[in-house]
């Protein structure tokens, strides 16, 4: 039993490696930002994964636990932004200005993510020192369209990678956190499209402590119980003092 | 002892028992999931910093107390943008905080979770900071001794920083109109108008109440003396405000005078240090060097009239008091006539003065172009873009003509952006 968290930990590290060797052949540039786990699109009011919706519905992103950029925004410069960019475009190749995020291809559908009032989610900043990002706003597709109506930006249907990413202050990306949505046409919805979201299965925030909380519950009421037992034995046995 | 502490684990274990179900059940409901709907209203404001003629009038914009606590204390209602793009305020930094002084305005961390860097001061400087905020190079104000973090070369991090700068003046001559990559463009968008004149000092004689715009142009060109000579033989001295402010710029061009001359001028006249740091607007400060005048020499300095009204009724935070009870007054030029009329605290503007196309001015809100756009910053815009935005509001106008400012004149233009490229 003691040995098995350093197989775990040691499976663990050579899958790392693995990976990262895998990476460095296909030829990840050296400059580029470095996933730091999935994002998750999620239902605001509930907090829970969220995986359909229209131009007006309100979502959110959820991060892991404790998601923070490598150095923080007071000392160091780092800031944080959101994307939208087409499948196509690998997130980790992307940069950023103070109108949102751009890649070597310069793909004109590169945008950041808009608040539900109307405002581009571009350098914010982190917590001090622990960098962490904080204060994700909430999000609608009413500023794009699929046909680029009225003053909304085109989105046409497709796949696209979504995200939250932390930048230097001379906009190079550093870790992202990203999770893919595909756009359908819909000709019910004001903006003539729907949404998925591909949400990963595990890693909601929430989840963890789901599980934590009854199994703490669990862990405390035996504890308790135990020590109440072990003190009526004591008692039983417990020569009588005169 | 074993007794007792049996029953206090047993309570510690039911209570964190207890606890541990609460928690779960609230999980279960989601009462633990719900996020806070009104978090504190500068989380989501935007940040401004700049001119020290209107941060007055932009503290009352941002709900804040625009006066020192006193009996006087008033509270403005906050311009606030459009229901739709979220009802978002501003917070405004001011150029010389109470009790600071143009040489030490100190630092400032303008966004939570931002660095520290220089207090701007002076419409040059909000617009310089602005710009390094846009371009996301660091900035620090070069006329200052270090102070702050970042204060010296290459400077402190404002990339994102900042969201608007105050402006005195319109963009610099010849920089208009951007016809850069929108990105790298600043909007100029006029709210309302203002003028600068002269104050004086001439121990209370009012023997240069009137100056021509010849004698002023004469009086700043002399590098030498940095004087002239009345008539009467008196010696009328020059002083400048400091470099960078919009008002400096302002009188400087209204006067045809670079402002190495206007700054050489001041220095002759022994009345600043070259580059000047004297404070703009405050009167207080040059009764300090008019005071040591003897009989026979005068001084002047360019001031804004709007501050000027301002500070004497009683809006803004009063740095004349003690000038004006010793005689310190506005001066007309040629025949605009004096360029306010009343007596405090009552005082108006002369809209004759503030209608001249010389010594009249535009006051500004300077913003990133591209967030003015199509696919820009819908709380930004609904605050300052376009006739209807908030601060053109009937209620706005109202509270800048409490702080000497022309609401009427500057009607067909307010909120219509121009163009320039940054750093103008």
């Amino acid at each position: 039993m003691k040995f098995k968290p350093r197989g775990i930990a040691a499976k663990f590290a050579a899958a790392t490696a693995i990976t990262v060797g895998g990476l460095a052949m296909f030829g990840v540039p050296a400059m580029a930002g470095t996933s730091s786990g999935n994002a998750t699109i999620l239902d605001p009011a509930s907090n829970k994964p969220l995986n359909t919706g229209g131009s007006t519905t309100t979502w959110t992103i959820g991060l892991p636990p404790q998601a923070h950029c490598t150095k923080d925004t007071a000392t160091n410069a780092y800031h944080v932004y959101s994307y939208i960019v087409p499948a196509s475009v690998n997130p980790n190749t992307l940069s950023f200005t103070s109108t949102g995020p751009t890649d070597p291809t310069l793909n004109p559908l590169d945008y950041p993510l808009v608040d539900t009032f109307g405002s581009p989610y571009i350098a914010a900043n982190t917590a001090p020192n622990t960098g962490q990002v904080i204060q994700i706003p909430q999000f609608n597709w009413a500023a794009f369209s699929i046909d680029a109506r009225g003053t909304t930006a085109s989105l046409p249907a497709g796949t696209y990678n979504v995200g939250i990413a932390c930048a230097t202050g001379a906009g190079v990306e550093d870790v992202f956190w990203n999770v893919q949505k595909t756009f359908t046409a819909a000709a019910s919805d004001p903006a003539g499209e729907t949404w998925t979201a591909a949400n990963p299965t595990t890693s909601v925030p929430e989840t963890p402590t789901a599980i934590l909380l009854p199994l703490s519950f669990i862990a405390i009421i035996g504890v308790g119980g135990g020590m109440i037992v072990l003190r009526r034995r004591r008692n039983i046995e417990a020569p009588i003092a005169v | 002892m074993k007794k007792l502490n049996l029953k206090a684990a047993g309570r510690v274990a039911a209570i964190l028992a207890t606890s541990s179900m609460m928690a779960t059940l609230g999980n279960l409901v989601g009462v633990s999931q719900t996020q806070a709907g009104a978090d504190p209203a500068t989380a989501s404001a935007y940040v401004g910093v700049g001119s020290d003629t209107i941060q007055d009038l932009f503290d009352a914009y941002s709900g804040a107390n625009p006066y020192p606590a006193s009996s006087a204390t008033q509270y403005y209602t906050p311009l606030h943008g459009s229901a739709a793009s979220g009802n978002k305020t501003i917070s405004s930094w001011d150029a010389i905080p109470a009790g600071g002084s143009a040489s030490a305005p100190g630092c400032i961390v303008a966004k939570y979770g931002g660095g520290s860097f220089d207090r701007p001061n002076g419409s040059g400087n909000g617009i310089a900071a602005l710009s390094h905020a846009i371009d996301s190079t660091p900035w620090f104000n070069p006329s200052l001794p270090a102070s702050c973090t970042g204060n010296t070369a290459p400077g402190g991090n404002v990339s994102g920083q900042i969201d608007f700068a105050r402006s005195s003046r319109g963009p610099k001559a010849g920089t208009s109109p951007c016809t850069a990559a929108a990105a790298s463009c600043l909007s100029f968008i006029p709210f309302a108008r203002d003028a600068v004149s002269f104050a004086y000092f001439d121990h209370g004689l009012n023997e240069i109440a009137t100056l021509t715009t010849a004698q002023l142009q004469q009086l700043y060109s002399n590098t030498t003396t940095g004087s002239i000579t009345l008539a009467n033989g008196n010696i009328v001295k020059a002083c400048i405000t400091q470099q960078g402010s919009g008002t400096t710029g302002f009188w400087e061009t209204a006067l045809g005078i670079t402002d190495a001359t206007a700054q050489a001028a001041s220095a002759a006249s022994g009345c600043t240090a070259n580059p000047s740091l004297l404070e703009e607007n405050g009167a207080n400060q040059f009764y300090t060097f008019a005071s040591t005048l003897p009989a026979g020499q005068d001084a002047v300095v360019d001031f804004s009239v709007g501050s000027w009204i301002s500070q004497a009724n009683g809006a803004a935070l009063d740095r004349s008091a003690t000038a004006r009870a010793n005689f310190v007054d506005m001066g007309a030029i040629d025949a605009l006539g004096k360029p306010y009329t009343g007596t405090a605290p009552n005082e108006a503007p002369n809209t004759t003065f503030y209608n001249s196309t010389t010594y009249g001015r535009n006051l500004q809100v300077v913003v990133q172009t591209s967030r003015l756009g199509t696919f820009g910053d819908a709380g930004l815009k609904s605050l300052f873009l376009g006739a209807s935005a908030a601060v053109c509001s009937a209620s706005a106008q109202t509270t800048a003509a409490k702080f000497g400012f022309d609401s009427t004149l500057v009607g067909g233009t307010c909120g219509t952006a121009v163009t320039a490229n940054l750093y103008s």
